[in-house]
């Protein structure tokens, strides 16, 4: 065997290593919370790559629900991914009932300088569900929008109100407050949902493609409806293979 | 990706061509390391023929403004496209950026450094 294959064949079993780690470092289950249906999903674009999501319940039983998107794809957000998840996740279970605005906030401060130092950022959204008032609370620092589809309504954009994670020393994101009823389904993705330029698809018809595509599925589970999203989203890319990581979380109020 | 470089007075210009993202970011990280090697730097990149952008592409942006900023320069961004403006506008960095229509409007926008530096 020649030298490069060998070097080949050793690079891709460590980066078979670091997908394993990568995989168990997100949530295996989502989460049992009364009034709710949640799923969540990740396809990455390489073997490993800079999205993910998590799942933290607090001491009041709240529900914290983090998707982040670390820019770039590969092994550079990948080596990002679980440090920035484990600063949001202490983040989230501080002494104090932080709202995703302090969370955030407070992530922000801990990770900018390192961010600064590597040319990186992250978008990232926090959620918190009170599932005493059916409230969802969330804050969005330069994530991609929060699709909400009221039942019985057309799905509408909730849109990001500040700049990433590690952008800014300050991140003055706010917090946005959603009333659920049942039937409501709130979906929450990466960018790689709407990243195909290779089938001259642009981004606003994406988002209406998706949106559209949403609208047809309400009605099903929230594990239904992400993998059919999924697979509708495979086939749109099977000419040119995918390009971004792919992170989906649903939940349905019932 | 077409890079070309150019300065006006003290402002320093690229024009890039074509898609920005992480396979051809290196030769614009190279260019803002460059051109802020002088203290302070005044950049405008413009975007106008750049029909796609990523986030290693905006992250290479980011990295240049903050190290501008540093230096009490800045680093401006012009002519974007409609789908490149609302990749900054969905990531919020609309609100980071000073973005200008044109590169001429850009440059107009430092004419105070002649009067300061």
């Amino acid at each position: 065997m020649l030298q490069s294959d060998l070097d080949y064949t050793r690079i891709q079993k460590e980066i078979e290593l670091a997908q394993r780690i990568q995989v168990g470092l997100l949530p295996k289950q989502p989460p049992v919370v009364a009034g709710l249906d949640i799923w969540a999903g990740f396809r990455p674009a390489n073997q490993i790559g800079g999205d993910f999501y998590d799942f933290i319940i607090g001491r009041n039983r709240n529900l914290t629900m983090v998707v982040g998107d670390i820019c770039g794809k590969g092994v550079s957000a990948a080596m990002l991914m679980p440090m920035t998840r484990m600063v949001i996740r202490t983040a989230a279970l501080g002494r104090h009932n932080h709202t995703p605005r302090d969370i955030v906030n407070r992530s922000n401060s801990l990770l900018y300088e390192d961010y600064t130092n590597t040319d990186m950022f992250a978008t990232t959204f926090v959620g918190n569900f009170n599932p005493f008032n059916q409230t969802i609370v969330f804050a969005n620092a330069g994530h991609s929008p929060v699709i909400y589809i009221p039942f019985g309504q057309s799905a509408q954009l909730l849109l990001a109100d500040e700049a990433p994670i590690g952008v800014l020393q300050v991140c003055a994101v706010k917090n946005q407050r959603i009333q659920l009823k049942r039937g409501d389904v709130l979906i929450i993705g990466t960018d790689g949902l709407v990243e195909d330029y290779n089938l001259g698809i642009d981004l606003t018809t994406s988002y209406n493609w998706l949106l559209r595509k949403i609208e047809l599925l309400v009605d099903r589970s929230a594990r239904s409806v992400a993998e059919t999203l999924f697979g509708s989203l495979q086939d749109l890319s099977k000419a040119e293979g995918q390009k971004d990581d792919q992170t989906l979380v649903v939940i349905k109020c019932v | 990706m077409e890079l070309i470089s150019r300065n006006m007075g003290k402002v320093k210009i690229l024009e890039l061509t074509g898609s920005f993202d992480r396979l051809n970011v290196e030769p614009v990280r190279q260019w803002i390391e460059n051109a802020i090697a002088s203290d302070p730097a005044f950049l405008v990149v413009n975007l106008n023929k750049v029909d796609f952008l990523d986030s290693s592409a905006l992250a290479i942006l980011v990295s240049g403004l903050k190290k501008a900023r540093q230096q009490r320069g800045d680093l401006r961004i012009c002519g974007l496209r409609q789908s490149v403006r609302l990749l900054f506008e969905l990531t919020r960095l609309d609100k980071v950026f000073e973005i200008y229509l044109s590169e001429d409007d850009a440059v107009q926008g430092y004419a105070y450094i002649e009067a300061t530096f």
